[in-house]
Order: structure tokens, then sequence, then C-alpha cells
């Protein structure tokens, strides 16, 4: 399994294994550090950041299904001011690369890219990017910052999204969660992101048809629960891989001691 | 909080009609009244570590409800994980424990059954549904207002999403008597068990949080002043 270096041509970043937790599944820090040996990850990708603090969704949502789990959360944290002053000096003490996962506007992710510059332990930025019309903005300001940047856009986006991304100067895109909806116990629905395994064929499918149309890196995600999975996917053109829920479950199965046996 | 491996020991069929099982581990995996235990059965795999409180407690060992539609059997294997998060803790002067399932199940306040009982305690629970295997010393009311004045710790076992009618029952616009010293577990599942995905966030009034990691037993104060 090869390394990846990410580089937004001002600095770089060195992800060995190229194996990462997706945004969203393992905190700010480490507080996973009772299950997980952060350094068998290339780097650690934060939960999204947002530049003012966001509250828990007052519906959050944990819904397993056949093949899916179905998760919302209103992505709780802390705004962009208070999550350093919180994590800064464990960031410093983590034993990989960390790369800050933000969410938000063009000029509000202007300001956070700006901040998170300035700090020495940020190694990377991943931007999760949900509305379509933001996309060349969103990537112009990927191609301008100094840290390198991914662009994720969600898994189920059309190709021509990631193309568009590609063509507007993302540096390296990966693949989000899909949206989905499940009808509640009393009545209407629940919507929320998706994982799961059920996924897994989505995840290779995108992969495989963004490797034969995109010149960027691809950072592949979605449904990940066996190393032969991980395996496959770079096969099929990943330079990297997200893991995400499997990872609370036995994380051992998909870090091995050795990465290159992962 | 710790992961380890426990054993199926027993499987014991409850009054109620459902099953739980007395599981052998470490000590330091037995979770205490109100902290969860994230368990993964080896044997029937399941998509998310299954978020369980336990019933009773004993040496080395920890008494968790087999959850519908599984079936363990003496012997199986489970990967747990926990105790996770804070759990019940009665104020050692006090006499009279009011134990209020709110719409939600009785089990996870199981425990502080035992223990007020082992103590002393004169205990009342309080639920709107029926309600088997209760030592006759045990007095059963459905309406928990009936008793909230007579209590001196008050233990609530309710959803999240309940949280705000409760609330506001407790501490009505012209409520005059105190409120006695309280905590509320706040029963949901808790995916990942270490504050790593945001799901089990919720309000207090002193901003949010994980339940999983500052919960899921709240102080009833901290809940009220949100």
């Amino acid at each position: 399994m090869a390394e990846l270096l990410l580089s937004s041509g001002k600095r770089e970043v060195l992800l060995n294994p190229p194996l990462l937790n997706a945004a969203g599944t393992l905190g700010f820090a480490q507080e996973s550090a009772e299950l997980i040996d952060l350094a068998r990850l290339g780097a650690l990708i934060t939960n999204p950041v947002s530049l003012r603090p966001r509250s828990p969704a007052n519906d959050a949502t944990v819904q397993p299904l056949e093949g899916v789990l179905l998760l919302h959360s209103g992505l709780p944290n802390a705004g962009l001011e208070r999550t350093l002053s919180r994590y800064r000096s464990r960031w410093s003490a983590l034993p990989c690369p960390l790369i800050v996962h933000l969410i938000g506007t063009p000029p509000e992710l202007e300001e956070m890219v700006l901040q998170l510059e300035a700090e020495p332990a940020v190694s990377g930025l991943e931007i999760g990017l949900e509305v379509e019309s933001e996309v060349e903005a969103t990537a112009r300001l990927a191609r301008n910052s100094e840290l390198p940047v991914v662009l994720r856009l969600p898994l189920d986006a059309p190709a021509a999204s990631f193309q568009r991304a590609a063509a507007a100067g993302a540096q390296a895109l990966s693949m989000g969660p899909p949206r989905g909806a499940w009808p509640a116990v009393a009545h209407g629905s629940r919507s929320g992101r998706l994982y799961g395994p059920a996924l897994f064929p989505l995840a290779l499918a995108k992969v495989q048809q963004l490797h034969r149309w995109i010149d960027v890196p691809i950072l592949a995600a979605g449904g990940i629960q066996e190393p032969a999975q991980i395996e496959v996917l770079l096969q099929a053109g990943a330079v990297a891989v997200q893991l995400d829920y499997a990872l609370w479950l036995q994380p051992e199965n998909l870090l091995r001691q050795d990465p290159a046996q992962a | 909080m710790r992961r380890t491996e426990g054993t199926v020991e027993r499987v014991v069929h409850e009054a109620d009609g459902r099953s739980s099982a007395w599981i052998q581990c470490p000590p330091e995996a037995i979770p205490g009244a109100g902290q969860a235990t994230l368990a993964l059965p080896l044997a029937q795999p399941h998509p998310l570590r299954l978020t369980l409180y336990p019933l009773s407690l004993r040496a080395g060992h920890v008494k968790l409800p087999v959850p519908a539609g599984h079936r363990w059997q003496p012997g199986d294997r489970l990967d747990l994980l926990g105790p996770i998060g804070t759990g019940f803790q009665p104020p050692t002067r006090s006499e009279r424990w009011l134990l209020w399932a709110y719409r939600a199940p009785l089990y996870p306040l199981r425990p502080l059954l035992e223990l007020g009982l082992g103590s002393g305690r004169a205990l009342v629970v309080a639920s709107g549904q029926v309600l088997h295997g209760l030592p006759p010393e045990v007095e059963v009311v459905r309406q928990a207002s009936t008793a909230i004045a007579w209590a001196d710790y008050l233990a609530i076992c309710l959803s999240p999403t309940h949280l705000a009618e409760v609330l506001s029952a407790l501490d009505p616009p012209d409520r005059l008597a105190p409120l006695p010293t309280g905590q509320a577990l706040l029963y949901s599942q808790l995916p990942c068990g270490f504050g790593g995905c945001g799901a089990c966030g919720l309000p207090t009034g002193d901003g949010w949080r994980s339940a999983c990691t500052d919960g899921p037993v709240f102080p009833l104060e901290e809940l009220l002043g949100g």
C-alpha cells in the first residue's frame, strides 16, 4: 500500500499508510485512544468544524437498517475559536498528521482557512461541500490555500460535480456519505447521513468512474468493512481510503500493525 | 472506558417475558448503575455496538438485557466497550428514593433498586407501564407527581426526546416545593461511546454535552439550567 503525499505547492502532508478516518467518526483529537491506535492512521480527520458553534440536532437520529446506518447529529461543534483553544495542545501531541474538516459558506470557509494556516499542528484541511452551486468557489479557495486541501463531495453527487471541482483547481477529492431518509416511528420521516456496507458497491463504482475522468487524487470512502475492500478501492484508482463507523467495532481488523498488510 | 471481552454465563427469562444474561467479565468492565456498556456479540454480528445498561451487578459479573431479535447462549463471547460515561450517585444521606421511568424502560434503574433495598431506603417506582418482578416493599405509582414532594432523591430514566416534557413537569412556573436532589439517565443509543460521532449530543444549561462522555446520567440541576 503506497503512501500518499498531498501537496498544495507550498506545504505538504505525507499520509502513510494512506488510510484515514472519515470526518465525524473519531471526534476532534484523541477521544478514540482507548479503541484505536491513531499511529496506524495516515492522518486523523477531525469532526466537522464550523466558524460559529453548532448545537446538536433536536431530532438526532441513530437508525441501524439492513446494510445501512442512518445518522443525524446536526454536526455539533464548538466553533473554530473554541475548537482551537480546546484542542490546539492535544493536536500537537497526536501520533499522526492532523487534517481539520471544515463546513460553512465560502466566506466562512475562507476565514477559517486563513486562521488554520497559522496553526502549526494542522497539516491539511478537508472541506465538506454539500451545495452544488458552491463547487467552483470552494475549489478556488482550496487551490489558493497554503495547506493541502481535500474537497469532499457526497458519494452520490454526479461525476460532473467532481469534474467541475477538479477543473476549478481542487487538489484532491474525497467522497462523503450520501443523505437518505427513513419513516419515523410516530409520523413523518427522519433524514441523515448514510453509512454501511450497502454503500461499498456505489463507492467502488464511483472510484472507477472518477479514475477514468479526473486527474486529481481521489480519496475513497463508503461502506468499507474489510481489508480486502481497501485493496480493491486502491486498485481501482483511489490514492487513499477513509474508514467510517467500522472503526467503532473492531478497528484492528482494518488497521493492522504492519500497514503493508492492511 | 476499556475494551474487554465478556462471556455469557447464564441466560435468564424474566417475569416480563424478556431475556437477560449474566456476563462474566473483568472487574474494570463492570458498569455502575446508569453507566452503559457497548456490546458487540461475536457470534451474531450487529451493525453497531449494542448500547446496554446493567440490570444487576455482582463481583466479576454484570446482568445485561438480551436485545430483541438476539439469541444469546451460554459460552457466547461479547466484545465489550465500557463502562461508558458517568452513572447514578445517590446522596449518601438520602432515605426516600423515587425512581421514575418516563416513557422509557425501567430496567436501567434496576441496579438502583437493588442498591436502595440493600441499604434500607424507602423506594417508590413511577411508571406508566405494567411492571413485573418488583419486590413487595417497593411501592408503584402511575404518576411521579404524587411522590415528588415525598422523595429526597429522584432518579429518572427518559429518552432525550422527552427531556423538555419532563423538565417542564418538574419545574412548572407555579412550583412551590423545592425539588429533591435528582439525576436523569438520558436513555439513547451511543453509537461510538467515546464522543467521536456527536450523535448523542444534547443541550444543557452550560452549552451542549455528549451523553456518552458527559452523561448518560446528568444532574437535574444541570438539565433544568438549560
